[in-house]
């Protein structure tokens, strides 16, 4: 069994991705030390066979994309300005409607 | 005597804000049918309150204000049209509008509605100043 570094659930050996939160878990050689891909079978480091070792867990980190790739994606996706303005209908509107976007008046 | 101007393509519509702002208390220093000249006028009438149609021949009023309110934070726009579209309406509310009325109006209510406004503006006013 390996024991996920991240949530502690017991895992069996050949699994690559934790059963309960889904992290990679991936091999460590019990020769060289080696961190390996997630289903790797063989060490990258050493070339040994990896067995029932250890194996961490890994979460990937949340990298923001890059403000060029958002624009790209701005040109595959119409951007949509978010604003606060659930009390506007988006048909039917009336005074009272406005009234509560603008503020009552009188 | 606070001021106004008169931003609709519609010489009757015209007529009648001319009527409804009067007796609300405000002097008429410039009317225009057309939003293209709108930030000129602001500056050389610095009024207290403009109404502004939305569909006009040339710039329509949402683009009018956006643009007035870009350059001058501080103005009073009141949109006085009968178009209800969302996104018009929510321009205007990102640009800064003051208030948007619709037409058709009651002529009673609207004189309360714009002398309710420049109130509510003047104590804005003075409070950024104190």
């Amino acid at each position: 069994m390996i024991t996920c570094s991240s949530c502690q659930h017991g895992n069996r050996s050949h699994r690559g991705y934790c059963g309960q939160c889904g992290v990679t878990l991936q091999p460590v050689c019990r020769g060289c030390r080696f961190v390996n891909e997630a289903l790797d079978r063989f060490c990258g480091g050493c070339g040994s066979t990896l067995g029932t070792g250890v194996r961490v867990a890994v979460v990937a980190p949340l990298v923001s994309p890059a403000p060029e790739a958002l624009g790209e994606m701005d040109e595959l996706f119409t951007p949509v300005a978010v604003t606060p303005t659930e009390s506007l209908p988006s048909a039917g509107i009336t005074q009272d409607d406005l009234d509560k976007l603008f503020g009552a008046v009188a | 005597m606070p001021t106004a101007i008169i931003v609709d393509d519609s010489p009757i519509m015209r007529a009648q804000l001319r009527r409804v702002l009067c007796t609300a208390g405000f002097s008429i220093s410039a009317e225009a049918g057309t939003a293209n000249e709108l930030v000129a006028l602001y500056e050389l009438h610095r009024p207290d309150i403009v109404t502004l149609d939305i569909v006009m021949p040339g710039k329509d009023g949402a683009t009018g204000a956006a643009e007035l309110l870009a350059k001058h934070p501080g103005a009073v726009v009141v949109m006085c049209t009968s178009l209800t579209a969302r996104d018009k309406i929510l321009a205007c509310q990102k640009a800064g509008v003051s208030y948007f009325l619709l037409k058709p109006f009651n002529p009673d209510n609207a004189v309360a509605i714009f002398r309710s406004v420049l109130g509510r503006a003047r104590d804005a006013q003075a409070a950024r100043a104190s």
